[in-house]
């Protein structure tokens, strides 16, 4: 079953046309890879997805139907959830904190609850909880809860964002370069968890510089270059693609 | 209920008891005055620090003081409602404008949103100048009608004096206090800081950052123009100056110097600011250089306002603390 489908997509800014006819899917329990030289359109492509761009043209399908044009808070609805880049999570907002905003979806309380207060907002507030230190033990920053973010060690930072993202119980998880900066140790730890999430059920596309995290764990990967794809397929199959290889050593094939 | 809590209940009584007491504790030299603009003022401070959690400073803050000061003095003298009915209905006002204006102005971010919103005080004022056949411009409305209640046949209680009016102002502030309260320590308050802090990585997990900000919005402008309602039939009398910069900024003073990021910032900053304008109210042409003052002072030295001394105390003393231990054990 395709969970996302991605039909013509192009993403132009002014003159500068950053994805071009971009086709692809992803199927359900699936784990994708989309890697590419810097400038690629990887980002404009995770922005497109996740309703913070919208496209020039083409469409976006999520278990069938249109997501093109919905906010990205609706889109989060729907069960697609991004992660971000190291520094823009909530610095100065504790651990659990952080994870708790994750599990907003779940944690709407109306207005005039809020204000008026209850049993059933008390209760509300007990099962996010439970949930946010669930989401905590499972990525191993229980004992961090009381940090603020912006204390955490680097890689932690990273597990923190996995963990807002688990929060809202997504479908499709978007992971943008999630062991950049790590050490090979890291790595293959960080890796392990994510493959230990996609084991759960839950899909994902990554995006990642690092060739060989995303060898070595992704089911099929695709390959972005000045924002068009130009191979798709297994990992086996892409690192012996002339193309792809072209545009990694920057022609420098040729000139051997 | 544990043993802090219930202490902490125990301290809040003894608060209320001492804030109803005030009245008679303090009579004449005007003090009972000050109190009751420094209740006024509170509900206005605290709703623009509401705003900023979101992280938009909003510069038209007094202009929506004035927009529930003259819907209210309107709805009084003009349509002839009981001020019962004009409170709620300016706060509406206030929160109806906001509402509309919100959805465009809100997608302006920090800055540019604060230049946007000084463009909208500008212009309201100008406005309350222009229509002058309404809101009587520079020489202002006089003798806007006191609160009174009234039991048919029996009897009519008229709120005209400062004591009278203590009270009115102390429920309405205590009212607006808790309920600003409770929106702040909770789902929507942990949500706001999240608007603030990273709008977009807030956004990806599923909140409506807009329509977050706009509830922000909406709420402060609404308890502002309460307190505007509310000035409007205290001191009888508003004209387009008393809505004008100095207004504004006393309101921004008291949330800085208080301590933005304290609930209670807004508070201590509001107290501050009457009480000095009071001590030196002898000399009027020097108080924008005091408050200057005061307020370099305080962003040079603690920027996050009086309400953060105490721990900063706490840390000093515990930074002492060690070198002191180290001392004594050397003596030893």
């Amino acid at each position: 079953m395709k969970l996302l489908e991605v039909k013509g997509l192009r993403k132009q800014f002014g003159g500068l046309v950053a994805i071009d006819d971009l086709s692809f899917h992803i199927e359900k329990g699936e784990m994708l890879g989309m890697i590419g030289p810097n400038g690629a359109g990887k980002s404009t492509a995770f922005n497109l997805i996740t309703g913070f761009y919208s496209p020039t043209a083409g469409e976006v399908k999520f278990k069938g139907e249109g997501i093109t044009g919905l906010n990205p808070s609706q889109i989060a609805g729907r069960g697609i959830v991004r992660t971000w880049q190291v520094a823009s999570l909530f610095a100065n907002m504790s651990v659990l904190q952080s994870v708790t905003i994750g599990c907003h979806l779940q944690g709407r309380i109306d207005f005039w609850h809020a204000i008026a207060g209850g049993t059933s907002v008390r209760k509300k507030e007990e099962e996010v909880r439970k949930k946010a230190n669930q989401i905590l033990n499972l990525m191993g920053l229980t004992g961090f809860k009381d940090m603020l973010s912006k204390h955490l060690p680097h890689g932690f930072l990273r597990r923190l964002g996995v963990a807002i993202a688990l929060g809202a119980d997504p479908e499709l998880m978007l992971l943008d370069e999630p062991v950049s900066g790590m050490n090979s140790e890291e790595i293959r730890e960080a890796m392990a968890l994510i493959k230990g999430i996609n084991k759960e059920g839950i899909t994902i596309l990554l995006v990642e510089h690092n060739m060989r995290a995303v060898m070595s764990t992704c089911d099929r990967i695709l390959v972005l270059h000045h924002g068009r794809k130009i191979a798709e397929g297994l990992p086996k199959a892409i690192v012996q693609d002339q193309k792809v290889i072209q545009a990694y050593l920057g022609g420098a094939a040729k000139v051997a | 209920m544990s043993k802090s809590k219930l202490s902490q209940w125990v301290w809040l009584f003894v608060l209320f008891v001492v804030l109803l007491l005030i009245p008679i504790g303090v009579s004449g030299f005007g003090i009972l005055n000050i109190i009751n603009m420094i209740y006024l003022m509170i509900i206005a401070a605290m709703a623009l620090n509401l705003i900023m959690r979101t992280g938009h400073v909003n510069f038209a803050h007094a202009a929506f003081l004035a927009i529930g000061a003259y819907s209210s003095t309107f709805l009084s003298m003009k349509v002839g409602l009981p001020f019962w009915l004009c409170l709620p209905l300016a706060g509406l006002t206030g929160a109806l404008i906001a509402w509309g204006l919100g959805w465009i102005i809100l997608r302006i971010k920090g800055p540019y949103f604060f230049l946007v919103t000084v463009a909208f005080s500008e212009v309201f004022i100008r406005l309350l100048d222009w229509f002058s056949s309404v809101t009587g411009g520079h020489q202002g409305i006089e003798q806007i009608p006191k609160p009174s209640i009234t039991i048919p046949n029996l009897f009519t209680f008229r709120f005209k004096s400062e004591v009278s009016f203590y009270y009115l102002l102390l429920v309405v502030m205590l009212a607006s206090v808790i309920i600003m309260y409770r929106l702040q320590h909770g789902h929507w308050g942990l949500t706001w800081r999240a608007v603030r802090e990273a709008d977009m990585v807030a956004e990806s997990a599923g909140v409506n950052v807009l329509r977050y900000k706009v509830i922000a919005f909406t709420t402060g402008c609404f308890f502002t123009a309460l307190s505007g309602s509310l000035y409007a039939h205290y001191v009888s009398f508003i004209n387009t100056d008393t809505f004008g910069l100095l207004m504004m900024f006393g309101l921004l003073f008291a949330v800085v110097v208080g301590g933005r990021d304290y609930f209670y910032g807004p508070i201590i900053g509001i107290v501050l600011l009457r009480s000095l304008s009071a001590a030196v109210a002898h000399m009027a042409e020097y108080q924008p250089m005091v408050y200057g003052t005061i307020l370099i002072l305080v962003i040079l030295f603690f920027p996050a306002g009086v309400a953060s001394l105490p721990s900063k105390f706490e840390a000093m003393w515990r930074r002492v603390l060690p070198i002191r231990r180290v001392s004594e054990t050397a003596r030893g």
